[in-house]
């Protein structure tokens, strides 16, 4: 693209191109330049993410080996924060037990949260793809068990040309995906002492950058912040844990 | 009876058949009626509650046809053409109409005419409960009837009296032309209109619902291509007509007639109104793919069940910076609603309520299938503040984001009086309690039929889960209601 440019100029420019070719095809995951990418609201998660946060126009992927361990805590906030800039939130709740007033009250704006209940499996895969293939659409939280590789790349391409955020939660370890999502995080319960709720958060995979150590965060009053560095954070059962995140 | 003041006497405006059996006439004075029938009940005629019964019963006769007028001060008129094919006859439409409201307590005089001035004249004057009278017998059903049945105003029918012309058949053979002179122009259009020389409307109370276009084959179809091409054009009529009135439908009904049987019915529900045929066809489309075609289709008619004004803009979700998206949002979930169910893509809204699984309530997507609560007001089991509310006042960690639609009963162990168990089962896996929260006493409130306190309280165990169970004082039983997930 650069024929006039000098000889000693073409080595390095075509390396650049080269590069810039590299991370298309990648997907511009974890750049910035190349692909929007969505804070999650929290500081030390979005430092952990490359690109500093979410990539949009994709699927993420959010399990949890517990059941109550805050899943859809985590979940909810990250949606939030993807919708931020407009859109409509859909929320797939096959089993009719999402309660609309608890999101509100961390945030979720209950005039843009549509509930789709699908009946199985197929109907599920079809309704994320369809609302996920929309500009209108901000964020699909969706739960297929144990997705195949093809289904996830299907996802993500109706993710692509929608541009909005696919989140896929699993309550079990064998209802994880096959792969090919572009992040994965690990939800787990932290020590809880009736006010403040901890759960543990720790990003297992993320394309374009590594996995990374669990962070905790701390629930209170509706509100999500980070409990203490990382370093910290492996050890829930100290008693100075959340003395030492006011400090 | 129903009575009305006039000056300084009270007169009989209506009267019961039993009234009138005993000789009651209506315009007697109330003094008069009551010495002929001591007996009788009277009450004071209420126009304005007249009129808004009326207003219900037309909308209640929309389910025989879409276009529905109202006839002050008591009578309606329903445009059924095309409609007798979904009761299978003139004479099944008119007698489950009749019917259905003489069931209702109501007396009734219908009849059926290709001209609303027939219809009206055999109604009113004929003396039967039903009547149809064929096209090519509009004249001789006339012809006994009274001038006045031609709807003609009270001067106008004293001085035909006066004339000793007390049939419409005497009146007929009056030579045309003079009919204006002698009686003015009203007399003329009356007759024509009757007749059916001119033509006539009325306003419907739903004034585009009644959109609707029919392509009728020669012969059976069996072939599905031929029916869709018929579905296409019929989409571009109706669009076509609506466009004229600046509405679009947000409900489409498509009928398919079958030889026998009954029809066949398929809708499109919509979340906000759309123009787009594409849209459309594609929603009605979708719904049309299990229709089973091998008995053959005679006709097909596409008919608005509900339109809106194009230019108000309902959705709220929408907001931001994304507004030229928001019909790509709609139009996903219309899609959503035809093909998962219109009970499948719901909002919540917020209801006050002291129970939390009654604090919210699923209302369709779909604008139409919102219709009969906004159309016919709440239900009269309501509550007493059953309305869409918000508040702000309450603790943001105090309810779970996952309710289970019924609260499952739990083995509990290691119980303390007013405690939360510190070690219970659930769902074959047991949790130990690290920190319990609680209680919250929520009452049953009176008016539901629901029994008992709960004593709700937030459970933190030790593998780090957060669940929300409750111990009702009634039966003694622990249930576990929500997972902070």
């Amino acid at each position: 693209m650069q024929s006039t440019a000098p000889a000693n100029m073409a080595r390095p420019m075509a390396f650049h191109a080269l590069m810039e070719k590299i991370r298309r095809i990648e997907g511009g995951f974890g750049n910035p330049q190349l692909r929007q990418h969505l804070s999650t609201g929290i500081d030390a998660l979005d430092a952990n993410l490359p690109g500093g946060g979410l990539a949009a126009g994709a699927i993420h992927e959010l399990w949890s080996p517990v059941e109550g361990g805050g899943l859809w805590t985590v979940a909810t906030q990250l949606v939030r924060q993807s919708a931020n800039r407009g859109g409509a939130i859909l929320w797939f709740d096959p089993r009719c037990d999402f309660y609309p007033p608890a999101a509100r009250t961390i945030g979720i704006d209950l005039g843009r949260l549509i509930l789709v209940r699908p009946q199985g499996r197929k109907q599920m895969l079809w309704g994320i793809g369809h609302a996920l293939r929309c500009r209108g659409i901000a964020a699909v939280v969706g739960m297929v068990a144990s997705p195949t590789l093809a289904e996830i790349r299907r996802l993500q391409l109706a993710a692509e040309s929608g541009g909005g955020l696919g989140f896929l939660l699993a309550t079990r370890r064998e209802d994880v995906s096959a792969g090919g999502v572009a992040s994965r995080w690990k939800v787990t319960g932290g020590r809880s002492n009736g006010e403040v709720r901890r759960i543990s958060v720790e990003i297992e995979k993320c394309r374009g950058g590594s996995a990374r150590p669990p962070i905790m965060l701390e629930v209170e009053h509706g509100q999500v912040r980070v409990a203490v560095s990382s370093r910290l954070a492996d050890r829930p059962d100290s008693p100075n844990v959340a003395d030492s995140s006011a400090a | 009876m129903l009575t009305q003041w006039r000056g300084s006497a009270c007169f009989v405006e209506h009267a019961s058949p039993e009234a009138r059996g005993a000789g009651v006439r209506p315009g007697m004075t109330l003094a008069h009626a009551q010495a002929v029938l001591p007996s009788a009940v009277f009450e004071g005629h209420d126009p304005s509650a007249d009129a808004a019964s009326l207003d219900m019963l037309a909308r209640w006769a929309v389910r025989f046809s879409p276009r529905v007028g109202i006839d002050m001060p008591n009578g309606l008129f329903l445009d059924i053409t095309g409609c007798e094919r979904l009761f299978r006859g003139e004479g099944n439409l008119l007698n489950r109409l009749v019917h259905a409201m003489q069931e209702a307590g109501l007396f009734v005089h219908a009849a059926v005419a290709s001209t609303l001035g027939a219809a009206w004249a055999v109604s009113h004057a004929g003396g039967q409960a039903q009547t149809i009278v064929p096209a090519d017998q509009a004249y001789a059903a006339l012809s006994p009837l009274p001038p006045w049945a031609l709807r003609l105003d009270a001067h106008l029918t004293t001085q035909l009296d006066a004339l000793g012309i007390h049939r419409i058949e005497t009146l007929m053979m009056l030579p045309r032309s003079t009919l204006p002179a002698r009686f003015g122009e009203a007399l003329l259009l009356r007759v024509d209109q009757a007749l059916g020389l001119r033509s006539e409307n009325f306003q419907s109370i739903t004034p585009t619902a009644g959109v609707s276009a029919d392509i009728c084959f020669d012969g059976c179809v069996t072939n599905w291509e031929v029916v869709q091409v018929a579905v296409e054009q019929l989409m571009d009529r109706v669009i076509a007509d609506l466009k004229k009135s600046a509405a679009a439908p947000v409900q489409l009904d498509l009928f398919f007639f079958g030889e026998t049987g009954a029809p066949m019915k398929r809708s499109a529900l919509l979340c906000r109104p759309s123009n787009n045929r594409r849209h459309l066809l594609n929603l009605l489309l979708s719904q049309c793919e299990r229709l089973n075609l091998s008995g053959g289709i005679e006709a097909v008619r596409l008919m608005v069940a509900e339109s809106k004004p194009m230019a108000v803009e309902q959705g709220d979700f929408f907001d931001g910076d994304m507004r030229g998206s928001q019909r790509d949002a709609a139009e996903v979930l219309d899609e959503l609603a035809g093909r998962l169910g219109a009970n499948a893509v719901i909002r919540p809204e917020l209801i006050e309520s002291h129970r939390p699984e009654r604090a919210w309530r699923p209302s369709p997507v779909t604008q139409a299938v919102k219709k009969p609560r906004d159309a016919a007001g709440r239900s009269k089991k309501s509550r007493p503040d059953d309305e869409p509310r918000h508040t702000d006042s309450e603790d943001a960690d105090a309810r779970p984001l996952r309710l289970l639609p019924r609260p499952e009963p739990i083995d509990v162990f290691a119980i303390v009086p007013d405690q939360p168990p510190s070690w219970f089962r659930y769902r074959g896996r047991e949790y130990r309690s690290h920190h319990g929260t609680g209680p919250e006493r929520i009452d049953h409130e009176w008016w539901a039929d629901d029994r008992g306190t709960r004593d709700y309280y937030r459970i933190d165990t030790e593998g780090g889960a957060r669940f929300w169970v409750f111990y009702e004082a009634e039966s003694g039983r622990w249930f576990l209601h929500g997972i902070f997930e």
